[in-house]
């Protein structure tokens, strides 16, 4: 019986693994060390309010959420309602009608923080169209 | 002449490990250039609201910063409120019109809300409608 004597190409093909195991843990370890871990962002889009008296005829009377800054604590105004706090404005927008819109006016004392989260608001409570107006 | 011979084979042994190594360096080459895009994105510390669920993102969109000081940013540099509104003048004119800027603002939720204001005014005289402000979702309610 002939037995066929192994082909040497095996030996051909073994590469050296050392090195790419180096490779790959330095590319681990440089990963592992710059990586910072920061949740994605999001945004809430608005228009500006345009010129006024542009000619736009509305049936519906605007409806304004101002945020200013008062004693020190943050006041949420909707026509003559004031309220203390963001879970109460955020339930009174939910009853609004939502057709006309939301303006949000703005003083320049506002925080940012609460003007961000009045926009929240108004995009949670279904307005699609929501206008930041800076007071003047 | 040698016939039915095959010739004796020469095995060449390939050192893998230099190229390895230039594809270490290449790597970490790309690397480390990418990180310079990513920085004109400047760290600023983001009102923590879930935004809007399904927002495309808006590559085109003028990236405006506002740190907690009051002070713009337009790629990572700061600049005056004039410069800045030179800059969307220039990119107004590059887009056909005002009304074709896309604003986002990523202002930090420590700012308060006058200097923001100001640009709105700014923006709003030179017909500059679409606006966006950025927020990020800490805890992950989105």
């Amino acid at each position: 019986m002939r037995v066929r004597p192994r082909s040497n190409r095996d030996d051909v093909g073994d590469l050296p693994l050392t090195p790419l195991i180096d490779v790959v843990f330095l590319l681990l370890i440089y990963f592992m060390v710059t990586a910072t871990i920061s949740p994605p962002e999001s945004r809430v889009a608005s228009t500006l309010q345009g010129e006024r008296g542009a000619g736009q005829q509305r049936d519906l009377r605007p409806q304004i959420v101002t945020v200013d800054l008062v004693d020190g604590g943050v006041s949420y105004r909707l026509g003559t309602r004031v309220f203390p706090d963001r879970e109460a404005l955020a339930a009174a927008l939910e009853q609004l009608p939502k057709e006309g819109g939301l303006f949000v006016r703005v003083t320049d004392r506002a925080p940012w923080s609460a003007v961000a989260g009045v926009m929240q608001d108004a995009l949670d409570a279904g307005f699609v169209k929501r206008t930041y107006v800076p007071a003047d | 002449m040698l016939l039915g011979r095959k010739p004796a084979r020469t095995r060449f042994g390939v050192n893998m490990t230099p190229m390895i190594d230039v594809v270490l360096l290449v790597i970490i080459f790309f690397l480390y250039t990418a990180r310079f895009a990513e920085v004109s994105r400047t760290s600023v510390d983001l009102p923590d609201e879930p935004g809007a669920r399904d927002v495309a993102s808006d590559p085109d969109a003028l990236l405006i910063d506002v740190r907690a000081d009051g002070v713009f940013l337009v790629n990572g540099r700061d600049r005056s409120l004039q410069r800045v509104i030179e800059i969307v003048e220039e990119q107004a004119d590059r887009l056909g019109g005002p009304q074709n800027v896309r604003v986002l603002l990523r202002a930090d939720q420590g700012t308060a809300a006058g200097p923001v204001n100001e640009l709105a005014r700014q923006l709003t005289r030179m017909g500059v409608r679409q606006w966006s402000h950025a927020t990020v979702d800490r805890s992950g309610r989105g």
